[in-house]
């Protein structure tokens, strides 16, 4: 099953985040709570964890893309 | 809520200790007060090439060490005191930075000092910075941290933070200048110490301050996160995001155009142009090659060219790479 995980909307104001660091590389295998990518707005590093286990299927964005809210930036496939 | 002045002035070993603590303690409040020795800090996601003056800082030794918050290069020195901030963080105040600076303005007042928030995480004195703050968010937990201005060397400052010539192209977190200025000009007398007990005073209010004392285990992992993270080349240079570089300078009688692309902090691909006498004498095309994979450093560039050529002109080649 896929499980798609987006640019989470951070505060009321906020409407795109820079995705800035990928912390799993593509096919890697990935547990729940593991760090997946880190985003910067503001400032402000936040680090974002995968929600499941699986294999990072898909990385929809480079390092430094600026990312709207709400747009996909890793798919998981779990296992 | 407890309290430690970092004993340490290793920028590295501060990092570590910040880092452990914002990782390990997570059912309380802390506020963390540090000073470093001479040192520069890059933002998290930063191009360390981009920020500093390579050469400058290669042939002073100073210390380059790369922080787990974002934002833009800063100066520390001994008349520079660092504060952090650890607590549970509150998604409705996610990057609003008035809560933790406001105790801050506070404790200048109590000093006689008069200072504003500016932007959205600066403090400033009468429209110059004294101090630059950001967070990192994780787990639940906040780290706020920033700098404060009290007696820093700020001709140092602009020293350093200024690399050379050449164009630089990467999707890194560019530093914003700012008019800065010492905190310690506004006031009659005072001491850092005195902000120090001035600060511990706006957090803490009429609660005594409680220190807290880590164990010889706990210290001995901090010690360990430094010489694996925090002093490693990987971290503070091979963390910079990928870029391109361009500069023309003159070397042997001849204008030189240099293009790089660097990953990782290792030289992925080189261009050299010169004229045909020059491409001569230092075999630009094998060079061009054997480049590839050598760490983006001016000492290593240097060293490459030293092998094969008189010193002087290695030196006016390698400038043309920085």
């Amino acid at each position: 099953m896929e499980n798609k995980i987006q640019m989470p909307k951070m505060s009321p104001s906020m409407e795109a985040g820079v995705l800035v660091a990928w912390n799993k590389e593509l096919e890697e295998p990935v547990r729940e709570g593991e760090v997946l990518f880190e985003v910067e707005t503001d400032k402000v590093v936040c680090e974002i964890e995968a929600p499941c286990d699986g294999v990072l299927a898909e990385m929809c964005y480079s390092e430094g893309d600026r990312v709207k809210v709400g747009e996909t930036v890793a798919v998981i496939q779990e296992r | 809520m407890k309290y430690l002045k970092m004993p340490e002035s290793d920028v590295y070993y501060n990092l570590a200790l910040e880092e452990y603590l914002f990782d390990h303690y997570k059912d309380e409040d802390l506020l963390l007060l540090w000073k470093n020795h001479d040192s520069i800090v890059v933002g998290k996601y930063q191009n360390v090439y981009q920020e500093v003056n390579i050469k400058q800082v290669e042939e002073s030794g100073i210390p380059v060490a790369r922080r787990n918050t974002g934002g833009g290069t800063v100066f520390h020195d001994k008349g520079n005191l660092n504060y952090s901030f650890i607590t549970d963080h509150d998604p409705k105040t996610f990057s609003d930075y008035e809560p933790f600076v406001e105790p801050v303005i506070r404790a200048l007042g109590s000093l006689g000092v008069s200072a504003e928030k500016r932007n959205k995480s600066d403090i400033a004195i009468q429209g110059k910075k004294i101090s630059g703050n950001a967070q990192t968010i994780k787990g639940g937990r906040i780290l706020h941290h920033g700098t404060l201005l009290f007696d820093a060397d700020l001709e140092s400052l602009g020293d350093a933070l200024r690399p050379g010539s050449g164009v630089f192209s990467s999707k890194a977190v560019e530093s914003i200048r700012s008019q800065v200025t010492n905190i310690k000009d506004y006031l009659r007398e005072a001491t850092i110490d005195q902000l120090e007990t001035c600060l511990l005073k706006a957090y803490f209010g009429d609660e005594k301050p409680q220190p807290l004392a880590l164990s010889d285990a706990e210290l001995e992992e901090v010690s360990l996160l430094r010489e694996a993270k925090y002093i490693t080349w990987e971290w503070n240079y091979g963390r910079s995001p990928e870029f391109s570089f361009q500069k023309t300078g003159w070397a042997g009688g001849s204008k030189v155009a240099v293009e790089l692309h660097v990953k990782k902090g290792l030289i992925a691909a080189c261009g050299i142009c010169c004229d045909e006498d020059l491409e001569q004498k230092i075999d630009s095309q094998c060079a061009q090659r054997l480049l590839v994979g050598i760490p983006y450093s001016y000492t290593a560039v240097y060293e490459f060219f030293s092998q094969t050529m008189r010193r002087d002109l290695a030196a006016a080649l390698t400038d043309c790479f920085f």
